[in-house]
């Protein structure tokens, strides 16, 4: 089965690949596609085309389609019930490097509280306990660099 | 001037490299060590290490910077923007070591650096200032004075900030105290002097500013305005030339202020000066920035001139172009300016990652001052700033139409960036009214932005995820049924 599951933001949408057409989500979509030395130029939907650029790193997918850039991820194994992992609500918003942490692991938080900041391009952004509770773990020291989006301290 | 070092990274450090070589001025750039992969590196004719460490001990570095002008036997060095462009103790060093400075006079920076000894300046000059706290009222008690004499809201700035670093608003007298103690914080640890004042918020107020250009001997004029009102955290996104508010009166009597507060620090070379314009067109001096500007094309384009082939004229002797000087210049059709960053649209947070496909608008009336390429690494040392897109037409309206036409050329892929919010403020009406201030950004529906993609974005995805069933490169092909082709597909890791 030609299938694959890819997550854009908060949504996931399983497209199956068949001849002549894509099943994305519940609708089946007859298309052609256009390429040029290998490489997609476009899909061509009822006979009209959509200019697309497509780019990739690991799991993450990018496509450019007339005039927007898209950022897709692949989801990878069977569907967990309601989502599965729970990401964690205190991930890094931005890549940075850790300026300055605030916080012991073991101490008790209040909600608001800044547990650490966050420098990248000559700004400073401050991460903030998003609920009162005890700092369980601190995952970053000072100085650290991190990207975006990973898991900084668990508070519970 | 034989040999120019260009102490800058990105599209700056490319974009004075370029005036150079069309100039025969060999140009050399140089690059932090953790940089040498950098789109600038190969876009001069020598490369220059500044050895390892972050900014501050490469493109900050007086000592290394002037190290590498005297092996690489530079006789000039342009700041660009940023970094030490406004450093006059840089400037003073590049002078001491017999080396031309692409700027002004040490003197001019200092007095216009220090944001509130040069407000008392200006006001001296005849130019009009925002209503602020006077300069020799800067301790706790004389700030608490002076705001109740301005009335809230107000603005706590750094004296030695500027460019919208190192400001925050205060709405009330009671939370005075505290912002004014987080305002020295703040200025100490980004500019090493703690020393804030205040200054009274002027609401739904434009941000346009003068160019100005001046020689050795004396001679100044002003290029004209640029409209700079369109800003996220106080920093600009887009400008455009001409302002679509000025009429000829205001135009002249900015101009004249402009040229006036230039005058007052005897300047030289290429300096920016900024004004506030509130919505009773009064216009008042809000600070000089003793550079070229980020957003110095739109001028360029309007002009039909090169402002950095005028800074490397004036900074060995020449006299301002006869065309500036004789009563005769005037700017055709419109510009815009419109910036590529790293970042999140909607929040504004930076983005970092590797750009993995890259194509550039191109055109009649098109120009791309870029900084990066196919395969640049988006760090988190540096500016956000990728790249900048320059439209030119006849008017405003044809800019606009231009700009949107541009915009849908870009591609960037593997780093996100602020493009889909470019693309929603120029179709904007606010935008394209003209009648807009600097909170235009705020006004703006901007969850537009975060569209589901189209069905054939969802197709193209999935097509990408498996590569190797395209088919063997060769003719060009457009398969009605490309599936034959394909290999089993990859489930799973």
């Amino acid at each position: 089965m030609n299938s694959v599951r890819l997550r854009h933001r908060g949504e996931t949408r399983e497209v199956r690949l068949e001849k002549g057409a894509a099943v994305v989500g519940d609708r089946r979509i007859a298309f052609e596609r256009s390429e040029r030395d290998g490489r997609l130029e476009a899909i061509v939907i009822s006979g009209r085309s959509h200019a697309v650029v497509t780019a990739r790193d690991g799991d993450r997918v990018f496509v450019w389609c007339e005039g927007v850039a898209h950022q897709f991820e692949r989801v990878r194994g069977k569907p967990a019930a309601g989502e599965g992992h729970h990401a964690g609500d205190l991930v890094s918003p931005m890549p940075g490097r850790v300026r300055r942490t605030f916080v012991l692991p073991g101490s008790r938080v209040a909600r608001g509280e800044i547990l650490l900041t966050l420098e990248a391009m000559k700004m400073e952004h401050s991460i903030r306990a998003p609920r009162e509770g005890v700092l369980r773990k601190l995952h970053v020291r000072e100085g650290d660099l991190v990207e975006a989006g990973v898991e900084l301290a668990e508070i519970s | 001037m034989k040999r120019l070092l260009i102490a800058n990274r990105g599209e700056i450090a490319v974009r004075v490299a370029r005036t150079a070589r069309e100039m025969g001025i060999e140009s050399i750039v140089v690059y932090a060590e953790s940089d040498a992969a950098a789109f600038h590196v190969r876009r001069a004719d020598r490369a220059v290490s500044l050895g390892p460490g972050g900014p501050a001990e490469t493109y900050l570095s007086t000592e290394r910077l002037l190290e590498a002008a005297r092996g690489s036997g530079a006789d000039a060095i342009h700041p660009g923007y940023g970094f030490l462009s406004e450093n006059a103790g840089f400037a003073r060093a590049v002078d001491a070591a017999g080396i031309i400075w692409v700027g002004p006079a040490p003197e001019a920076i200092e007095k216009m650096g220090d944001k509130l000894r040069s407000r008392a300046r200006m006001e001296a000059a005849g130019v009009p200032v925002v209503p602020g706290s006077r300069p020799e009222l800067v301790d706790d008690a004389g700030l608490r004075a002076e705001a109740r004499r301005l009335g809230f809201p107000l603005l706590i700035k750094a004296s030695a900030g500027g460019g919208g670093k190192g400001m925050s608003r205060v709405d009330r007298a009671e939370d005075l105290p505290a912002a004014i103690a987080e305002g020295r914080r703040l200025a100490e640890a980004a500019f090493g002097d703690g020393t804030v004042y205040l200054e009274r918020l002027l609401e739904g107020c434009r941000h346009v500013e003068f160019q100005v250009f001046g020689d050795s001997a004396g001679g100044l004029v002003h290029l004209f305005e640029r409209e700079c009102s369109v800003q996220r955290r106080h920093q600009k996104l887009l400008e455009e030339t001409p302002s679509p508010i000025l009429d000829a009166a205001l135009r002249e009597a900015m101009g004249a202020a402009a040229v006036a507060s230039a005058r007052a620090v005897g300047y030289r070379g290429a300096g920016t000066v900024e004004f506030l314009l509130d919505s009773d067109r009064r216009f008042y001096f809000l600070e000089m920035n003793t550079r070229l500007q980020v957003e110095h094309p739109i001028t360029e384009e309007t002009l039909g001139c090169d402002l950095v082939r005028a800074q490397l004229e004036i900074a060995q002797g020449a006299p301002l172009p006869a065309s500036w000087t004789d009563g005769t210049l005037r700017p055709r059709g419109h510009a815009i300016e419109l910036r590529l960053y790293a970042e999140d649209p909607l929040d504004f947070l930076p983005r970092s990652g590797r750009i993995l496909a890259y194509r550039e608008p191109s055109g009649p009336g098109v120009r791309v001052d870029a900084g990066v390429e196919e395969g640049s690494a988006v760090g988190v040392e540096y500016d956000a700033l990728l790249a900048k897109l320059i439209v030119r037409a006849e008017d405003r309206a044809s800019a606009i139409g231009r700009a949107r036409r541009a915009l849908s050329e870009w591609i960037v892929l593997g780093v996100e960036t602020n493009l889909p919010l470019l693309a929603l403020l120029i179709s904007s009406d606010d935008f394209r009214s003209g009648r807009y201030a600097t909170d235009l950004l705020d006004r703006l529906p901007r969850d537009a932005i975060r569209t589901s993609p189209p069905e054939a974005a969802w197709i193209a995805a999935a097509l990408a995820e498996s590569p190797s069933r395209m088919p063997a490169a060769g003719a060009p092909s457009t398969s009605a049924d490309p599936w034959n082709e394909l290999p089993a597909w990859r489930i799973g890791s």
